[in-house]
């Protein structure tokens, strides 16, 4: 999970030396925390959120696999 | 000659409006870039609207020959470049979604067709293409990111895309006989501009309805009415 939203995160930045991703688990839960340079959060963003909803498309996706329930924030 | 205007956010959004109002394929299409438009900050401040002009291409006219034949080749091994580009940057996404799929480019022309093939499809297709849609999205703008310019990628798996091409032209031809039939004008679900190109096309040639959308995206959506 982490690794998967590093990935797209570095591929869409200006600074990917600057992507962090913290991971929080709870019993089903994983929450991921993404933080990225100032300037580049609208690159993960998008407008009207259209790359942050795909991020957590594929990230949805994934979790399906290991039957926990995923979220992510963006950290600004 | 037919050519209309479009705005959208970006170019492609306009271009790809522009394509659904006349209803043709950019292949077809002569496009014209008025304004680019501006992003603004986080897409809040300072936003302009890009705008084009597209133009239905005059068949007859040939291509130029010679002079087009340097660049041409030179553009091949571009895309060629992007679509081993796309394989490799595809094959590590699916890989950190934790299914294993082999990716092959199938196709370089309008677009570059990469076709992901393995176990778990249905996962990487998600509810209504969703997921596929999600995953073709970020492959793109990464390969905007990495600089490469020119066909954009499309990510299928499964013929899920022909699959549902043929399902929504199947979707058309029934709302178009119910309308027929009823005297009333059908609404669609919203859809990509792709998938309502493709309604739009499939009753191009039908004498007695029309097409047009409406609405704003996300939620556009396609009207299927009698033809006046």
């Amino acid at each position: 999970m982490k690794e998967l939203v590093e990935f797209l995160a570095k591929a869409l930045v200006d600074n990917p030396d600057q992507v962090q991703v913290a991971v929080f688990e709870e019993e089903d839960n994983i929450r991921l925390e993404l933080k990225v340079a100032d300037a580049d959060i609208g690159k993960v963003i998008g407008r009207q959120g259209r790359i942050a909803k795909a991020i957590r498309t594929v990230l949805k996706a994934a979790a399906v696999k290991n039957g926990k329930k995923v979220s992510l924030d963006i950290l600004d | 000659m037919r050519s209309v205007e479009a705005v959208g956010r970006t170019v492609e959004e306009a271009i790809a409006e522009a394509l659904d109002q006349l209803k043709i394929q950019r292949d077809q299409a002569q496009i014209e870039v008025i304004d680019e438009g501006t992003k603004g900050i986080f897409g809040l401040i300072g936003t302009k609207l890009a705008r084009v002009r597209v133009t239905i291409k005059d068949q007859t006219v040939p291509e130029p020959g010679d002079t087009a034949l340097k660049p041409e080749t030179e553009e091949a091994e571009g895309l060629q470049a992007k679509a081993e580009w796309g394989k490799n940057f595809l094959t590590l996404l699916v890989a950190h979604m934790g299914v294993q799929a082999e990716v092959t480019i199938v196709n370089i022309g309008d677009y570059i067709l990469l076709e992901l093939s393995g176990e778990n499809m249905g996962l990487l297709i998600g509810r209504r293409g969703q997921t596929l849609d999600a995953i073709q999205y970020l492959v793109n703008l990464a390969a905007a990111k990495a600089g490469f310019q020119g066909a954009k990628f499309m990510v299928d798996a499964e013929d899920y895309r022909k699959r549902r091409q043929q399902a929504l032209e199947q979707l058309a031809e029934r709302l178009a006989s119910k309308v027929i039939s009823r005297r009333r004008k059908a609404v669609l679900d919203p859809m990509s501009p792709m998938e309502r190109r493709i309604i739009h096309l499939s009753l191009r040639d039908n004498p007695k309805v029309c097409t047009y959308s409406e609405g704003k995206e996300p939620y556009r959506r396609v009207v299927i009415d009698l033809k006046k």
